[in-house]
């Protein structure tokens, strides 16, 4: 039996959204919510699909909670642990949740938001303004991605390790992210490279790209051998 | 099977928790972990499954290391732990969802099994209560037929009647191919039940015999004042201790009695069993 089996990584993905549906329905619906409240109060649908960004921002650490809740939990980490899973497996599965799943909420809750707000309000702008803004805005956002994710991973990193609130690790995790893109963009900037970060965009995205999911899967990995080193003390 | 040799463990610096323990568990019996509250049986269960780390020492279970988190090794063990909390679906969806991690599990056999402990397989297990939540568990757990099968306080919330059930259908689960490591205060509850003791102390091991060994080396039972006993205590009829059997007459064994004599005359007691 090799210890990368992608029908185990299948069945672990089945077990954790069984035990955990509830806490993604829950953010599902804070993304939702919050949009809408938005599009009520100012009455137009367009301010509702930019405040989905804004909550977007905040849901990461509801994201990274729901991709470690197995691992913290005081109930269920050791039934969890014990599960005949390798720890390659749970990372290929934490990499297809938060790479495939979460935007995926994220852009079905968003949709929503925008067709609800169209059906209820009567706004000055037409659906396909609203679905362009939604696709411009929102969509194709991966920085966006990149950075809630690896902030919320990060804070996750430093709930653990530092054993501070995670609200205080999020705050850290948040400032250092802004600092260490705004530093990289500044030395790529300077630097002899043929690409410069603020021209070609379009090559920046594709790199953002692969560090969103790749970033995030590598600090719940950095999670992971922590845990296990604290002997599953979260 | 499981192979424990000089394994330490601490939570905290210079509070270690298991020092020096050396076993080995075998298929074919119910061993029974025994020692006082914070002894480390639990942590000492959590080592063998490969859910914590041992300070120093060596594990081995099938000649693996179980730390490396192998999945065949994992899928051939399963521990109940004293509380834990379950996804909020019924026992008969849960098992859908777990079983392809165990080859051997018997959808029917856990149906049965559910039967006899008295616990409804289709509601919810969040709507259970901890013990009809802790049977379901063991239910689904007996139904993995993995050969290892480690229990941590397994009668503790369980009703007077599925204890019973709970020993009938342990004692049928073991085979020659099978073991079963049981960790608990409740010893009456797993004293018929129970074919090799392990108790642990602060010192590592203090007895790993069979309830064979025990009964042939040792007798239990009433005595008089004057008699040389290797432990005596008082107990509502009377003294009761624990003596050399020299008459090659075996007593009925009483576990409490063993473990008090273990623990107060540890030197005297493992001596008698050096293997």
């Amino acid at each position: 039996m090799a210890t990368l089996s992608l029908r185990r990584a299948v069945a672990f993905g089945r077990y954790h959204y069984a035990a955990l549906w509830r806490q993604y329905l829950t953010l599902f619906l804070e993304i939702m919510a919050v949009p809408l409240i938005f599009s009520l109060l100012s009455d137009s649908v367009v301010n509702g699909v930019e405040a989905s960004l804004v909550v977007y921002l905040f849901c990461g650490l509801g994201i990274a909670k729901c991709n470690t809740y197995l691992m913290r939990d005081r109930g269920t980490r050791y039934i969890a642990a014990a599960l005949p899973v390798s720890a390659e497996e749970q990372m290929l599965f934490m990499l297809f949740n938060s790479a495939v799943v979460m935007p995926l909420l994220f852009v079905v809750a968003s949709l929503s938001v925008l067709l609800i707000g169209l059906v209820t309000f009567e706004d000055t702008f037409g659906l396909e303004y609203v679905l362009t803004l939604f696709f411009d805005e929102v969509f194709l956002r991966w920085p966006l991605y990149l950075f809630v994710q690896i902030t919320a991973a990060g804070a996750l990193l430093i709930n653990l390790l530092a054993r501070r609130s995670l609200l205080m690790s999020y705050v850290v995790a948040f400032v250092a992210v802004v600092l260490l893109l705004w530093g990289l963009v500044e030395i790529l900037t300077a630097s002899p490279l043929p690409f410069n970060p603020v021209r070609d965009t379009e090559y920046i995205a594709e790199v953002a790209m692969t560090l969103y999911c790749l970033v995030p899967v590598i600090l719940y990995a950095l999670c992971y051998v922590a845990l296990r080193r604290r002997q599953m003390k979260w | 099977m499981i192979e424990l040799n000089n394994l330490s463990f601490a939570y905290r610096r210079k509070h270690p928790v298991l020092s020096n323990i050396t076993l080995n568990l075998s298929t074919g019996h119910i061993h029974g972990l025994l020692g006082c509250n914070g002894i480390g049986k639990t942590t000492l269960l959590k080592i063998v499954c490969g859910i914590m780390r041992p300070d120093s020492g060596r594990v081995c279970v099938d000649g693996r290391n179980p730390m490396e988190r192998h999945p065949e090794m994992l899928s051939s063990m399963f521990i109940v732990p004293e509380e834990f909390d379950l996804p909020n679906v019924s026992l008969r969806r849960y098992a859908a969802i777990t079983a392809p991690f165990y080859p051997n599990f018997d959808m029917e056999q856990m149906l049965g099994y559910c039967r006899e402990l008295n616990v409804d397989a289709d509601v919810r297990l969040h709507s259970l209560s901890m013990g009809q939540r802790k049977k379901a568990y063991i239910a689904f757990a007996l139904a993995c037929n993995v050969r290892m099968l480690l229990l941590d306080e397994p009668t503790n919330g369980l009703d007077i009647p599925s204890k019973g059930a709970f020993r009938r259908l342990l004692a049928g689960y073991v085979d020659d191919e099978r073991m079963v490591v049981i960790s608990t205060h409740q010893v009456a509850d797993v004293e018929q039940l129970i074919d090799n003791i392990i108790i642990l102390d602060t010192e590592g091991v203090a007895l790993n015999a069979t309830t064979a060994e025990i009964c042939s080396r040792l007798s239990f039972g009433r005595v008089s004042d004057g008699a040389e006993v290797l432990y005596r205590e008082r107990s509502v009829v009377g003294d009761v201790a624990v003596a050399v059997n020299d008459s090659g007459e075996e007593s009925s064994l009483n576990i409490e009695l063993l473990f008090n004599a273990a623990t107060a005359n540890r030197k005297a007691i493992s001596e008698l069993f050096i293997r």
